[in-house]
C-alpha cells in the first residue's frame, strides 16, 4: 500500500544512481527512503485481522497517548466515558491503533500550535455517518480550514513545517484495508462536546456481517 | 497462595513473537525465571512490580514509531517497574534503538535516536526514576541477519550486556544469599517437621503445621494465642534467617568482589553523601503495620498543649534544655521556630514481643537542622544526639533535609501502650542499632549509682 508513496524517493535513488551522483546524496536519499517506509514497516508487524472493539482500540490509544497528553497538558474528553456506543471491529487491531494514535498525534500537534487556553482531545463513537458505525477523534485546534479531504489523504501532502505528509493517507490506506474509510465529518455532522471546534475526523467501519 | 511466588526479578518486554520467544527461551536456558509482558494496556499488572532486578525491554510495542511509541513504551514501563525499586538494570533491544527520530527542525546528526527519546519521555513523566535505572543495550539483528542458533548467542549477548556491573552484582550475590538463607531454613524446618510425623499416619502438611506451632509457642513465653502467634513465629524464623546469613559461608558469593571494594574509592562524593548515607543506615520509614508505639519510632508533636500534662513542662523548656547557648544568643529564636520537639520510643523489642508491655517508654528529644550542630546540647549524663544525617520524610514547614538528633533522657514518659495519644503522630524509625544506643544510654542514666556514706 505504501509502494507509490515511497515511488518519489525511489525515483530521486534511482535518477541519483545513474547519474553517479556522489555517495553522500545516494546515502542521504537511502536514509530518507528508510524513514519513509519506517512507519510502514513498524506498522506492519502485525497485520493478522482479529475481532476487537472500538472501545479497545481507543482504550489503548489513549494509553499510549497519556503521558503526551500529560506533557502538553491536553484534557481528555472520552466519549466512551459519557455513554457512547461501543461496536466490534473486525481487523489488525495493531494497525487501527497506530491509526487512532496518528490522528491523536496530529491533534497534539495542531493544539500546540493554535495552543488554546485550555486545550481539549475528543475520542469517542458514533452513529449518526451515514456509511456505518465510526470512530471520532476530535480536538479545539485550528481545524483543516478550507483544505479538500481529497488532499488531506494524498501522500506527501502536508502543512506541517517539516512534515512527510504520511500520515493521514497511511491511515487512509489502513482504513481501506481494513473494510473501512477515513471521514472528515463537517460542522453539525457528528455531535461532540461543545469544547471542540477543531479538527474532527472519523474512522468509519463496514458493518460485521454475521 | 500462588500471589506469593508472584515476585518476578526478572522481565521481558517486548510484542513481537519472533523476538520474546528466543530471548524467553535463553533466559530459560540459563535457570533465569522471568515473566513477560507483551506491552498492551490489557497485559500489564495491577500494580508495578518492586523486586524487580532486571528488565530486557523492546522499545517499539505498537504499531507507531517516534513520540508515540517513546509515551507508550514508558507508559508500559512505569506500570510494570515501580520507581522505588532500585537499582534496575534496563537492557534496551529494540532493532531501532539507534535510528534518529524526525523532528522537523533538526538535521538528522542533531535528532534524538529512539533510546535517547524513550528516555527523556520515561524521565520527564516519572522523575522518580531517576538515577535509579541503569541504561545497557544489547544488539537486536533485523530478522534476516540473526544467527540460526540465535538463543545460544543470546545467552552469551545476555552475559556480555551484564558486564561491569560490580556493583549490582554484589546486590545480586546478597540477594540470593537471603534466597538460600530462606531455603536452608525451610529445609531445615522440613526435617523437623519430618521428625514430628514420624511413624504416624500424619503428612508433611501436618508436620509442617506442627514445627511452626511449637516454634511460635516457644518464642511467645505464654503469651501464645491467634493474635499474636504470627508474629512469634516471624521473629523466630526471622533471628534463624539473621543467623543464616552471617554464617561464614554467606560471604562466598561476594568474596570474588573483594578486589574492588577493598581499594580506594573512586571519584568524590558529594558533600550530602554522609548524611544520606547515615540516614540510610539508621533511620526508615514508620511501615504501615508498624503497630502502636512500634519500639524507635520517633513522634512529632501535634499539639504542644498536651504535652504540658505529661511532662508537666512547656515544650518550649525542652527546645531550651537542648539548646547549648543562652536564651539571650541571637539564635535561640531560630532554634525555638526550627527544632522540633520528639520522643522516641524506647522499649525493649522483647518486651513487645512476647506481650509483656504495658506502658510505652519515650524519651524526649529535638530533631533539628544540621546547620544547628553549634548550638546542640549533647555532653553530659543526660544528653545525646545521632551522627548528622538526611532525613527523608517532610512534614508541614520542615522540608527533608539533613538534620541531627538529639535526646535529653530527663524528659521521660511513659503512656498505656494500647491506646496511641491523640497528640502525637509517628514520624519516622530509628533502626535497632541506633535504638539500642540510645536505650542503653537512658538505661545508664537510670542507673546511675550514688552512696552516702558517715564517719
Amino acid at each position: 500500500m505504501m509502494l507509490h508513496g515511497a515511488e518519489k524517493i525511489l525515483e530521486e535513488l534511482r535518477a541519483a544512481a545513474n547519474k553517479g551522483e556522489s555517495q553522500e546524496r545516494i546515502k542521504a536519499l537511502v536514509d530518507r527512503l528508510y524513514r519513509a517506509m519506517r512507519p510502514v514497516t513498524n506498522l506492519l508487524k502485525n497485520p493478522t485481522p482479529t475481532k476487537t472493539s472500538a472501545s479497545a482500540l481507543i482504550k489503548e490509544a489513549i494509553f499510549s497517548a497519556e503521558i503526551r497528553l500529560q506533557r502538553h497538558k491536553i484534557a481528555l474528553i472520552n466519549g466512551m466515558d459519557l455513554g457512547n456506543k461501543d461496536f466490534p471491529i473486525q481487523g489488525s487491531k495493531q494497525m487501527l491503533v497506530a491509526s487512532v494514535t496518528n490522528l491523536i498525534d496530529n491533534s497534539i500537534h495542531w493544539l500546540e500550535s493554535k495552543n488554546p487556553k485550555q486545550k481539549f482531545l475528543y475520542l469517542g463513537t458514533t452513529n449518526e455517518i451515514e456509511g456505518g458505525l465510526a470512530i471520532v477523534v476530535g480536538d479545539n485546534g485550528p481545524g483543516f480550514g478550507s483544505d479538500d479531504p481529497d488532499d488531506l489523504v494524498a501522500p506527501f501532502f502536508t502543512r506541517r513545517v517539516g512534515g512527510m505528509g504520511l500520515g493521514l493517507y497511511i491511515v487512509d490506506e489502513v482504513m481501506r484495508v481494513n473494510k473501512g474509510r477515513l471521514l472528515f465529518p463537517m460542522e453539525g455532522d457528528v455531535g461532540l462536546p461543545d469544547n471542540i471546534d477543531g479538527a474532527v475526523v472519523a474512522l468509519q467501519f463496514d458493518e460485521i456481517k454475521k | 497462595m500462588i500471589s506469593l511466588l508472584a515476585s518476578p526479578s526478572v522481565c521481558v518486554i517486548d510484542d513481537d513473537r519472533a523476538d520474546y520467544e528466543p530471548i524467553l527461551s535463553a533466559l530459560n536456558g540459563l535457570y533465569v525465571s522471568s515473566i513477560h509482558i507483551v506491552g498492551t494496556s490489557d497485559s500489564l499488572p495491577e500494580k508495578p512490580f518492586n523486586r524487580l532486578r532486571l528488565v530486557f525491554l523492546d522499545l517499539h510495542l505498537t504499531g507507531a514509531i517516534g513520540k508515540t511509541s517513546a509515551s507508550h513504551t514508558a507508559n508500559v514501563f512505569r506500570k510494570v517497574v515501580s520507581s522505588d525499586s532500585a537499582p534496575i538494570i534496563v537492557v534496551i533491544w529494540s532493532k531501532y534503538a539507534s535510528d534518529h527520530v524526525d523532528t522537523a527542525d533538526l538535521p538528522p546528526e542533531d535528532q534524538e535516536t529512539e533510546t535517547q527519546l524513550f528516555k527523556r519521555t520515561l524521565l520527564e513523566a516519572e522523575p522518580g526514576y531517576t538515577d535509579r535505572l541503569i541504561f545497557v543495550e544489547m544488539a537486536k539483528p533485523k530478522a534476516d541477519d540473526r544467527p540460526e542458533d540465535w538463543t545460544n548467542t543470546l545467552k552469551s549477548e545476555i552475559n556480555r550486556s551484564l558486564q561491569d556491573q560490580s556493583a549490582v552484582e554484589v546486590l545480586w550475590a546478597w540477594d540470593g544469599l537471603v534466597k538460600d538463607g530462606c531455603a536452608k531454613i525451610s529445609q531445615d524446618m522440613t526435617s523437623v517437621a519430618q521428625n514430628a510425623i514420624a511413624e504416624t499416619s500424619r503428612n508433611l502438611k501436618d508436620g509442617l503445621k506442627a514445627t511452626m506451632q511449637h516454634l511460635s509457642k516457644a518464642q511467645s513465653a505464654g503469651d501464645f494465642s491467634a493474635a499474636t502467634a504470627p508474629k512469634h513465629l516471624l521473629t523466630t524464623l526471622t533471628q534463624l534467617l539473621v543467623d543464616q546469613l552471617e554464617h561464614p559461608t554467606g560471604i562466598a558469593g561476594i568474596a570474588p568482589h573483594g578486589e574492588w571494594l577493598g581499594s580506594a574509592q573512586q571519584g568524590v562524593v558529594p558533600p550530602e553523601f554522609s548524611g544520606k548515607m547515615n540516614g540510610f543506615l539508621l533511620t526508615s520509614d514508620n511501615g504501615a503495620n508498624a503497630g502502636l508505639y512500634a519500639p524507635g519510632t520517633v513522634f512529632r508533636i501535634k499539639d504542644p498543649t498536651k504535652f504540658p500534662t505529661i511532662f508537666g513542662k512547656q515544650m518550649s523548656d525542652l527546645l531550651a534544655i537542648c539548646f547549648k547557648k543562652s536564651n539571650a544568643s541571637p539564635r535561640w529564636l531560630d532554634w525555638q521556630r526550627d527544632a522540633r520537639p520528639v520522643l522516641i520510643e524506647l522499649s525493649p523489642i522483647c518486651d513487645l514481643a512476647q506481650g509483656y508491655r504495658v506502658n510505652s517508654l519515650l524519651v524526649g528529644g529535638v530533631v533539628v537542622p544540621a546547620s544547628y550542630r553549634e548550638f546542640a546540647k549533647v555532653d553530659g549524663d543526660a544528653f545525646g544526639g545521632l551522627a548528622k544525617f538526611h532525613l527523608r520524610w517532610p512534614i508541614d514547614n520542615f522540608p527533608e533535609q539533613e538534620v541531627i538528633l538529639l535526646y535529653c533522657h530527663r524528659y521521660k514518659a511513659t503512656l498505656p501502650a494500647e491506646q496511641q495519644a491523640d497528640w502525637l503522630a509517628p514520624w519516622f524509625r530509628l533502626r535497632d542499632l541506633p535504638l539500642a544506643s540510645i536505650r542503653n544510654s537512658n538505661a545508664a542514666h537510670g542507673a546511675r549509682v550514688g552512696y552516702v556514706s558517715l564517719n
